[in-house]
């Protein structure tokens, strides 16, 4: 006989099989509501899944918030360390800048540093940069921009800019004549963080392999470190002699030149 | 019958009986409502619930008395529940299932023999002359061979054709049509002999 009906019941119907059927048909499943057991086991499932994804999100926010303190905290309170500088011999001012005792620790603290801190100034008018500078990065906009010179990006040139400006402020101070010595208290405050902010930038392009960057700051940084370690009034020859190494070096043009480009594109 | 085609990046091989073209929706559509059920919706739990029931039902029927079977079935849904991260193929859940049930049967008669011995037709008692009927042809059918005994029960008692019993189980289409053949040639004899008696 032809087992078609008993595969698939298709083809003619076996008569035997069809009497089976409705014999054994008071055995078959019917349909029941599911047990309170296998509804609590469900609910328990689903009510398993809330926690884990609670705990998880739980667990990310905390760890958020852990790593935004920890870089809040080394771009703001990373300290300035100006008294640690000495005024430099003539021809050793690197060395004084960054003394092999403190390098080593500072080492991390640059590196951290200077990423956390790779943030854009809104305002770099002069009226400002005071403020910018005793501040540090504590003002700054969380905002990355893209780097448009391939030597100097927009924090160095922001940097370079406000060196720049005290470095012209600088050079317009009187210091020679009969009156008493001037006061550049005001131009010291603002280089100190300066003096700092360049040993960060130095080493962030040192790291980087950019040399020309690296050059520009070592260059500058002398400069920042003797108008840091002025005293508040500091005698003619004293300003003089400063001012007579910037017109030698010519780095007041130096800082225009690569700081320009980059900072006109940005604007 | 198979037909080839590329859709530029894969070669699809698809079967053109519709009967197989059901059954690789009907795949997908299992590791869906299993997706849901790992997240907990009781929706597809009672969905898959209704489409693997009678597979289940039948799988015990064929090891225990018909009076434990709807409360094995749920047994083995509970189990299946509590094990599902266990199943790594979503697609061989009837398979699986299958197992946790003919396991689920096992484990009744242990348990049975260590507390008392029931009666196998206790609950197939009935009054009526086609019960009687019922209860002895099942009890042919379960003095089967486990492998006719189980796919008989699938087609005769739940009603499912060969291919479903196939796709539930997952057994190949050529086993139960095999499994199907001989247990019914079986079967007659046997209640052809119990006839003559």
């Amino acid at each position: 006989m032809n087992d078609d009906y008993l595969w698939d019941r298709s083809g003619e119907p076996d008569p035997e099989v069809e009497r089976l059927e409705r014999v054994l048909g008071k055995y078959r499943y019917q349909d029941k509501p599911l047990s309170p057991a296998l509804r609590s086991r469900l609910s328990e499932r689903r009510g398993g899944w809330i926690r884990l994804a609670a705990v998880a999100a739980a667990i990310l926010m905390v760890l958020a918030g852990l790593w935004i303190f920890k870089v809040h905290n080394k771009s703001v309170t990373t300290p300035i360390q100006s008294q640690n500088i000495d005024r430099p011999e003539n021809g050793d001012e690197k060395r004084a800048a960054a003394p092999p005792a403190k390098k080593t620790e500072n080492v991390p603290t640059v590196a951290l540093a200077s990423k956390a801190s790779r943030k854009i100034h809104r305002k770099s008018s002069p009226e400002t940069l005071a403020d910018n500078s005793r501040d540090g990065d504590s003002d700054l906009v969380a905002e990355r921009q893209p780097m448009m010179n391939p030597f100097i990006d927009i924090e160095t040139a922001r940097h370079i800019e406000r060196a720049q400006l005290l470095l012209r402020s600088f050079r317009n101070t009187r210091d020679s004549g009969s009156q008493p010595d001037p006061d550049l208290s005001y131009e010291k405050q603002q280089s100190r963080g300066l003096v700092y902010k360049n040993i960060l930038l130095r080493r962030d392009a040192e790291a980087k392999g950019n040399m020309p960057a690296e050059d520009l700051l070592g260059s500058l940084e002398p400069f920042l470190l003797d108008i840091a370690n002025l005293p508040d009034r500091p005698s003619n020859a004293d300003v003089r002699s400063i001012k007579e190494r910037m017109q030698k070096k010519e780095i007041v043009s130096a800082l225009q030149i690569y700081s320009a480009p980059t900072l006109s594109q940005v604007f | 019958m198979y037909k080839i085609e590329s859709n530029g990046l894969l070669l699809v091989a698809r079967q053109t009986q519709p009967a197989a073209r059901a059954r690789v929706i009907e795949i997908s559509e299992e590791a869906l409502l299993l997706k849901a059920v790992r997240h907990g919706e009781q929706e597809a739990f009672a969905k898959l619930y209704s489409l693997y029931a009678p597979m289940v039902h039948g799988v015990l029927l064929a090891r225990v008395p018909w009076g434990e079977v709807d409360d094995l079935v749920q047994d083995v849904f509970l189990a299946a529940l509590k094990k599902l991260n266990t199943l790594r193929d979503d697609a061989a859940f009837g398979a699986w299932l299958a197992m946790i049930a003919r396991n689920r049967a096992m484990d009744f008669h242990r348990r049975k023999r260590v507390t008392e011995e029931l009666s196998d037709d206790l609950a197939t008692q009935g009054n009526s002359e086609a019960d009687h009927e019922a209860a002895n042809v099942l009890e042919v059918i379960c003095g089967l061979p486990e492998a006719y005994r189980e796919t008989l029960v699938l087609r005769l008692v739940e009603g499912m054709t060969g291919p479903e019993i196939a796709d539930r189980t997952g057994l190949t289409p050529a086993s139960v049509r095999v499994n199907l053949h001989r247990g019914m040639k079986l079967l007659r004899e046997k209640l052809g002999m119990e006839e003559r008696l």
